[in-house]
């Protein structure tokens, strides 16, 4: 069946009208955070699990997104399998829900996805019930790893997290898009829309970010870009690109031209 | 009776017995929606905090949803 713009992107049976997956932190301030989750269109919006402070007072941010979004925690900041599988378990306790962003770090300065942990995570908290997005390197072997562990979708990393440098491997992420059949959903990397828009020719199924807009001088303008730029990639990608060549090859009749 | 415990990375001392009343002496609302809590790397549902003991040497984890990316 021909994929239309109007397909809904679908996880584990669940559908979605948006394609853009948001994240909720380094916003100037709450306003902001909500008017640019709004404008992005996103309805899946990703939060952090961190330790509450002791003695009281806070205002939690679920509070604000509640019954607004769909709420997907992340285990941003664990190091080992061992404590992404514990704040997993705590994210599904906090927020009754099955699903997690797994993220499992290798390097602080990187912030790269530890492969080794990230594999024995996922079949942990997959065999516990749990619905894993993991966000990986872009390497096509990892991701058809994780997809045969039964991962609902794979996050390949465009670039580093925060570091805007949009997608540096857009042919491994095609590779990717081949080699899976679950959805492949860029995360991490992205700057600006032109990166959002080539993550979804290169034929993602979604794009995740977060600094790009909250980060952005004016964030709520930035998150408009955003969705413009996932529906345009996608629609890119639908209407199939030309070949790239290495020579010209004239758009105007060659025929009838004076002089000749 | 006191209990010497570790909560959220902090060293505490605390008369508390239950889950509930540790949370209730730490100003956190039991019933609010949210928050999830862990004694020694085990996740504890919420129906089983008014049971779940607090004995000398727990390591606490007290958590909730945070901006996150």
């Amino acid at each position: 069946m021909t994929e239309t713009l109007d397909d809904p992107l679908t996880i584990a049976g669940q559908s979605f009208t948006s394609r853009l997956l948001i994240g909720s932190s380094s916003f100037p301030n709450n306003q902001v955070m909500l008017d640019s989750i709004e404008a992005s269109d996103a309805q899946i919006v990703t939060v952090a699990i961190r330790r509450v402070d002791l003695g009281g007072g806070g205002e939690n941010i679920l509070d604000l997104l509640d019954g607004n979004y769909f709420i997907l925690p992340n285990t941003a900041g664990c190091f080992t399998a061992k404590d992404a599988i514990l704040t997993a378990g705590l994210a599904r306790e906090a927020l009754e829900t099955d699903w997690v962003k797994l993220e499992v770090i290798g390097d602080r300065d990187t912030l790269y996805p530890d492969a080794e942990q990230l594999l024995g995570a996922a079949d942990d908290l997959v065999r516990s019930g749990f619905k894993v997005m993991p966000y990986c390197t872009d390497d096509p072997i990892t991701c058809r790893k994780l997809a045969d562990l039964g991962c609902v979708a794979v996050m390949p990393l465009g670039a580093p997290i925060g570091s805007g440098m949009g997608v540096l491997n857009p042919y491994n992420i095609e590779i990717i898009r081949r080699v899976v059949s679950i959805p492949v959903i860029v995360d991490a990397g992205i700057g600006t829309a032109s990166d959002a828009a080539l993550a979804m020719e290169l034929g993602c199924d979604g794009v995740l970010l977060a600094s790009a807009v909250s980060r952005a001088h004016r964030p709520v303008m930035m998150a408009r870009a955003m969705k413009g730029a996932v529906s345009a990639g996608r629609l890119a990608h639908l209407a199939g690109r030309i070949p790239k060549k290495r020579f010209a090859q004239a758009s105007s009749p060659e025929s009838g031209i004076i002089g000749t | 009776m006191s209990n010497s415990i570790k909560i959220n990375g902090k060293d505490k001392v605390t008369t508390a017995s239950t889950v509930i009343e540790l949370l209730e002496s730490e100003k956190i609302d039991s019933a609010a929606k949210f928050v999830a809590v862990a004694i020694n790397g085990s996740v504890l549902s919420r129906r089983s905090w008014p049971n779940a003991q607090i004995k000398s040497g727990d390591d606490v984890e007290i958590v909730s949803p945070a901006p996150g990316g």
